[in-house]
């Protein structure tokens, strides 16, 4: 729950937001925020903590939430925020499919996208106003194949369960590249829509992944859908490890009474646990939103953090920002963010480990 | 004042062509860029629209085997169909993500969203189809018609986005065509633009650098031309205009110059001209005066001897006239007035030639008796050829008429005879003999003497050359003599004979026989007795002669035509006699003291203009300019002294009738 400290500091910078929206002179720099409400969080405790690191207001913020993530709408909304005078960076959108979609209109814009944790491959193409704070699925799927290996070291029946998105085929695709030079059997291929939670279609899913008899799961998927798949998939399955890929990593967004997230792998890039910085975000975080911040709250704090280092470094508009992004690493210092330094790849990747991590026990949590 | 050097006409011509020359690449270069640009942004339009229409057709192809390997799916159940709907499957979504990443507008990009949403729809709905005919599940029917509903709505979203995708390929081209156009209209213009202003700059310029200098060169030329030597060039001109005006214009210096010293040289030629045409004069008369000189001695004794005749033959007949008073007349006619009459016309002859050569004469070239004038040098040179023992011989000389003028044809004979004189005298003997050769057109005369020849004959008629010695020649003589001829048109040559001595030829104009028969030929003496006149009524004479012999010889003379003589020893008791006495006829001389006879011929033809057709001249000065101005339309009235008794009773006769 937040303070009332807190909610004051929150009340101001958002008055202060607004009020900077409306007075500030056109050619000030604008940073918009696309995500889902959910993960705005962590994009508000960046501009928070830029302000109180002394960053000159140099710059008004722009959020606008998404919320189911479809392709569509982040087009709307990328059309909306490039017609914002000033506009010169925007931290979004919630996934690879919004993110790929809304990307031309940036480029087209010359405004800077920086996505959080859109890993699709196709992303690596969008153009040269899109980065990424994580490397492309095809390292990924790479990944999930060798701890699959690592799991079951003499062969297993793999059951795959992917989103038929831009997110889920590519990550699909490099998986299935990689599981061909294992010899490891694919028992089960299928693919579900995002936002089709219908129960019909979850258990006829749940039937032939039962019918499959597989020794582990690979959700290629986003924690919601995972969310709604967990509980037939138990029953239907009993403990068969289900092992999933990034897009879990913000399972703490659905996180309810039960504790039906325990036990399952996911891969993430930040290891929250890994000094003493993160854990303080971490725990700042949980103090401040009521929620266990997830690996994916890092990436979207350092993203903001690195596009407002940006503007203070003098980006006036999105070529000026784009260029500084690209000079990270090269023609100065890399960004020392939350989840380690950042230099952005030519493709406007950033290169990092995969770590697997097991979502623990909820129970006894307050 | 500048010292900047004139720029080069060339250097203008080169810079202007340069300029021209490189405006036009660049406006070739900016039409050709921009045809080049719009050909490949047509290019690149043809090839987007094939390939999008490739891709199109793509995932159509892959949607249909979808749907199709769904429907086998239902009858044959085979697994591998679900590897070839995974593929055909991969194909759609390969051509969706070549649409995402083209530039679309945000309609466009909405409805290929929808497109990949649909087909991920139709995709999963289709899986979940196939799965489920495996597991004879109830449900089939129903999620099939599900996977055809994404389908059509795939097929439609398709279908939307591509016809905006035609709307804007039909935008791109008409706009293209636009360009083509404005291109087109763009390059005619600008084309046009480039010729009427390169056609301007260059008459322009040509105006201002060629046709304007040339102008005024031309303008300064025919200054030049009408003489105004000081007209100069403008300086402001190219190099090339400016060194060829600075050349005109030491030009016109050189030429004002060059005209001053031309004045300065002239007006020196000029007066030495004068100097030397008074010399010449003087030279001319000298050499007459020395021609008369040197034939003074001979003609006061040809004189001389006639008179010596005339004295000794009158004494005696006064002798006679006295002694013997019975002398029978013809006796006293034959044996002493005879050689007395003789004796005194060959005095007259004497004086008339003498007169005739030394008189000036500004008569024209004409028709002259050859003979006449012949006769007049032989006449006056005769007694020196005796004298120096040298034969005169120019009997072979007919009586042709030839174009001349009779003064200088006499002064031409006289000195060729002096010539001829010169160099034969030393010897004391010798011949020079003139014979002529005749034509129908021309009269050649071959002068030849048997001197001692010419030293170089190429030269004796250059003025001043002579081969005398100081004192004894001016050099004028043949070149006199030479000039002459050339005035009568014809010519004269020096040549030594072969047989010893000079020969100088000359060639007349022969003229025709009616200007021959217009010449009276000068009277010979006539022996018949003179003539008497018996007169009707009594007629009055007035003699007006300041010589007392002449005014007896007048009286007696008058006495013969029975007439009433007085006479007037000058002008002034003429006209007293004139104011009391009617008069017939009037006689009188020329130079007299006091008025002369002209004056009062003038006197008579204003006073008594009915006596002046009877007004007769006798004078020996019948060659006086001033007298032939007075005799003009009446050349009958003149009577040259010494005259003839007979002529004389025969003039005044003609008057009184």
């Amino acid at each position: 729950m937040l303070t009332a400290g807190t909610r004051g500091v929150f009340a101001r910078l958002a008055l202060l937001s607004a009020a900077l929206w409306c007075c500030a002179p056109a050619e000030r720099p604008v940073l918009a925020i696309a995500l889902f409400e959910s993960s705005v969080a962590a994009a508000r405790l960046a501009v928070h903590d830029a302000a109180e690191a002394g960053s000159r207001p140099m710059f008004d913020t722009l959020i606008r939430y998404e919320s189911g993530g479809e392709a569509s709408q982040a087009i709307q909304l990328a059309r909306d925020l490039v017609a914002t005078r000033g506009l010169v960076g925007v931290v979004g959108h919630s996934n690879s499919a919004s993110s790929l979609a809304a990307a031309q209109v940036y480029n087209d814009a010359h405004v800077v996208q920086l996505a959080p944790t859109s890993t699709a491959v196709l992303y690596s193409q969008a153009g040269p106003y899109s980065f990424r704070m994580v490397p492309p699925d095809d390292q990924q799927g790479k990944f999930l194949a060798e701890t699959v290996q690592r799991q079951f070291p003499n062969g297993a029946r793999v059951a795959l369960l992917y989103v038929n998105d831009d997110y889920g085929r590519g990550l699909r695709a490099s998986v299935l590249a990689a599981l061909d030079t294992t010899g490891y059997a694919l028992v089960l291929d299928i693919s579900h829509v995002d936002t089709d939670v219908r129960p019909a279609v979850i258990e006829q899913a749940t039937r032939a992944a039962s019918e499959a008899r597989p020794d582990v799961v690979l959700w290629l998927s986003r924690s919601g859908m995972l969310y709604q798949y967990l509980p037939p998939l138990r029953e239907a399955l009993g403990d068969t490890p289900i092992i999933a890929g990034d897009a879990v990593s913000t399972w703490p967004h659905h996180v309810h009474s039960d504790d039906r997230w325990a036990g399952v792998q996911h891969v993430d890039f930040v290891d929250l646990a890994a000094d003493d910085s993160l854990r303080a975000f971490a725990a700042r975080f949980e103090a401040t939103y009521g929620t266990r911040a997830s690996g994916a709250d890092v990436l979207t704090y350092d993203a903001v953090r690195v596009l407002i280092a940006g503007i203070d470094d003098g980006a006036t508009t999105g070529a000026l920002l784009r260029e500084y992004l690209t000079s990270l690493g090269r023609a100065r210092p890399a960004f020392k963010a939350l989840s380690g330094e950042i230099v952005f790849t030519e493709r406007g990747d950033v290169a990092r480990q995969h770590l697997l991590v097991t979502i623990p026990s909820q129970r006894g949590r307050p | 004042m500048s010292s900047t050097t004139p720029r080069s006409l060339r250097r203008r011509v080169l810079v202007l062509g340069g300029v021209v020359a490189s405006i036009t690449a660049i406006a070739l270069a900016g039409v050709l860029y921009l045809g080049g640009r719009q050909q490949a942004v047509m290019a690149a339009s043809t090839a987007a629209v094939i390939n999008e229409q490739r891709i199109a057709d793509n995932i159509l192809r892959g949607v249909m085997r979808q749907l199709a390997v769904v429907s086998l799916s239902t009858a044959q159940r085979d697994s591998s169909l679900q590897r070839q709907f995974s593929e055909a499957g991969a194909d759609v979504y390969d051509g969706l993500r070549q649409y995402l990443f083209l530039s679309l507008s945000i309609p466009e990009r909405l409805l290929i969203e929808r497109v990949k949403e649909e087909h991920q729809r139709l995709e999963v709905s289709a899986e979940r189809a196939m799965r489920l005919l495996r597991s004879n599940d109830a449900s089939t029917v129903q999620v099939r018609e599900e996977a055809v509903g994404h389908a059509f709505s795939l097929l439609d979203a398709l279908d939307a986005f591509l016809r905006i995708r035609e709307n804007d390929v039909a935008g791109v081209l008409q706009e293209q065509a636009r360009v083509l156009r404005v291109l087109s209209l763009g390059a005619a213009l600008l084309v046009s633009a480039f010729a009427v202003g390169g056609t301007l700059l260059t008459a322009s310029f040509l105006q201002r650098r060629v046709v304007v200098p040339l102008n005024t060169l031309r303008l300064a030329t025919e200054q030049i031309g009408r003489g105004n030597l000081d007209v100069r060039v403008p300086v402001a001109y190219d190099d090339e205009f400016r060194r060829f005006a600075d050349g005109f214009d030491e030009m016109a210096a050189s030429l004002a110059q060059a005209r001053a010293d031309l004045e300065r040289r002239n007006a020196s030629l000029s007066e030495a001209l004068e100097q030397v045409r008074t010399a010449q004069k003087e030279l001319v008369e000298f050499e007459k005066l020395g021609a008369i000189g040197r034939m003074t001695a001979g003609l006061a004794h040809e004189l001389n001897n006639p008179l010596a005749t005339v004295l000794g033959f009158t004494e005696l007949l006064a002798v006679v006239l006295t002694d013997h008073p019975d002398t029978p007349a013809a006796e006293l006619q034959s044996a002493y007035v005879e050689p007395i009459l003789q004796e005194a016309r060959r005095s007259r002859l004497l004086v008339r030639s003498l007169l005739q050569f030394a008189r000036r004469s500004d008569a024209a070239v004409g028709p002259v008796r050859l003979l006449e004038a012949l006769h007049v040098a032989t006449e006056l040179r005769k007694f020196a050829f005796a004298q120096a023992g040298v034969r005169l011989d120019t009997s072979e000389v007919p009586d042709v008429v030839v174009t001349a003028e009779r003064q200088r044809l006499q002064a031409v004979f006289l000195n060729l005879m002096n010539n001829a004189l010169d160099a034969m005298a030393p010897r004391g003997r010798g011949a020079l003999t003139i014979r002529a050769i005749v034509t129908a057109d021309a009269v050649q005369l071959l002068v030849d003497d048997d001197g001692p020849g010419l030293v170089e004959p190429t030269r004796v008629f250059e003025a001043f050359y002579t081969t005398k010695g100081v004192g004894e020649g001016t050099g004028l003589g043949l070149a006199l003599v030479a000039r002459f001829m050339e005035s009568f048109g014809g010519t004269i040559a020096a040549e030594n004979r072969a047989a010893g001595g000079a020969r100088f030829v000359l060639n007349f104009t022969h003229v025709d026989a009616d200007a021959n028969e217009r010449l009276v030929p000068e009277g010979s003496p006539d022996d018949t007795p003179l003539p008497r006149r018996e007169a009707e009524r009594r007629q009055s004479v007035l003699v007006v002669e300041d010589e007392l012999p002449l005014q007896r010889l007048h009286r007696t003379l008058l006495a013969r035509l029975d007439v009433d003589v007085h006479l007037a020893d000058s002008v002034p008791p003429a006209k007293t006699l004139l104011a009391c006495t009617a008069f017939d006829a009037i006689i009188s001389d020329v130079r007299m003291p006091g008025e002369s006879g002209i004056d009062f011929y003038r006197w008579i033809s204003e006073t008594r203009p009915e006596l002046a057709s009877r007004f007769l001249f006798v004078t020996g000065d019948a060659e006086a300019p001033e007298l032939i101005e007075a005799l003009v339309g009446r050349p009958d009235a003149l009577l040259r002294k010494p005259f003839d008794a007979r002529e004389y009773l025969v003039r005044v006769a003609q008057l009184l009738s």
